[in-house]
């Protein structure tokens, strides 16, 4: 008699990278659930106003969210940079302008937090903590034709620096000069406008006489001005972007994002190449959609640790962990690899 | 002995860095500034959110 012991037939490399995919889409959609689970802001069109808003979330999350129960790190970020104390009086001075004694020059609190999550794990949070991560990867998985789906493109390393730039000008620099102004969150964050401003606004022009009684002050869309067109165009603008090429917020725009970034390279959670098992097949580098090539840059500041790369590779070569990871890398070695 | 010291420094700089990290957090609370983000958190900002 035959003992015909059935096999589990290996799993291909596409049914792999979707499996990770999903693992992680189910993980983000898990924590941006959780974060976001304050059902009567939704009912009422308000917000929570609870302690727990005293503690930052790791992800984009806007704070005027309905749902929101944390507080964004970069909304809290520019509110509390030069934060002044009108509780100790207020002046005038010689020139007529009035003056306070400023409060908090630096956010110990937040800074701090943004270095803990940047010390433990980096852009790890890009790819599985973030709610406007998960809504940029759903809107890329929008089928288009193969032409219009763009990778990449000519100068796209230079703009690569642009979210630097946003983080130094609008997050850092014009807050602290301009007392606690969140500038960032003013003028470019489509965030806010998707999570805060179109549900609350929305909801307003249904039931305006009740969310006014919550004391959301908002009526309808009525009141919309500049400032609402400006910030619908750069969150249609993202919405466009984000079907045709992965993530360009992330990219090019995120100063939570380049904080992280700063992070990556030594970090605990790390990537790693094992130079014994790697056959330069470009697997990895094919599939990295943030445009990384693991295998010179195990831990560049643009990847976001989503796992595709490890996933796509036939030789398991990428390695990936806190703590020691098993390899005999040179790359591995080199904490300074370049970006 | 170049790669030991990368090996050790790996470890020793996120570790550095997670221990300030707590101290500034440890500080900001302490500091009360926590309260400084709650206002903010809970005080719907509406230029934020685009309204205006």
């Amino acid at each position: 008699m035959e003992t015909a012991v059935k096999q589990k037939p290996k799993k291909t490399i596409m049914q792999v990278r979707k499996a990770v995919e999903r693992r992680r889409l189910a993980i983000q959609a898990a924590f941006s659930i959780i974060t976001n689970s304050y059902i009567v802001g939704f009912i009422r069109g308000t917000i929570y106003k609870g302690p727990l808003k005293q503690i930052c979330v790791p992800g984009m999350n806007c704070y005027s969210c309905p749902g929101a129960l944390g507080a964004c790190p970069i909304g809290s970020l520019q509110a509390v940079f030069n934060q002044s104390d009108w509780s100790k009086g207020a002046w005038t001075d010689a020139n007529g302008y009035t003056v306070t004694k400023p409060l908090y020059y630096f956010s110990f609190y937040v800074v701090g937090f943004l270095m803990l999550i940047g010390a433990l794990c980096g852009r790890l949070v890009c790819a599985f903590l973030c709610p406007f991560g998960l809504i940029q990867d759903l809107l890329y998985k929008i089928p288009l034709p193969k032409k219009l789906k763009i990778k990449s493109f000519k100068h796209d390393k230079p703009f690569r620096y642009l979210k630097y730039v946003l983080l130094v000008v609008f997050v850092i620099v014009l807050p602290l000069f301009y007392e606690a102004n969140p500038f960032f969150c003013k003028y470019i964050c489509p965030s806010g406008m998707l999570l805060g401003g179109i549900p609350l606004m929305t909801y307003g022009s249904v039931f305006g006489n009740i969310a006014a009684g919550t004391g959301t002050g908002i009526t309808s869309w009525a009141e919309a001005g500049g400032l609402t067109v400006l910030k619908l165009c750069i969150l249609a603008a993202t919405i466009i972007l984000s079907i045709i090429t992965y993530r360009p917020f992330c990219k090019y725009v995120c100063p939570l994002g380049a904080i992280y970034s700063f992070f990556n390279r030594i970090s605990l959670y790390r990537y790693s190449v094992d130079e014994s098992k790697c056959t330069n097949c470009g697997a990895c580098r094919h599939a990295c959609r943030m445009g990384v090539d693991i295998t010179k840059t195990p831990n560049s500041p643009e990847c976001i640790r989503c796992g595709d790369c490890k996933a796509a590779c036939p030789h398991h070569a990428i390695c990936a962990g806190f703590g020691k990871i098993k390899t005999s890398s040179a790359a591995d070695a080199n904490t300074g690899d370049a970006a | 002995m170049k790669t030991l010291l990368n090996t050790k420094l790996r470890y020793i700089l996120p570790i550095a860095l997670i221990v300030i990290a707590v101290g500034f957090i440890a500080y900001g609370v302490f500091d009360k500034e926590i309260y400084a983000v709650l206002s903010k958190a809970t005080a719907l900002c509406r230029e934020c959110v685009g309204i205006g």
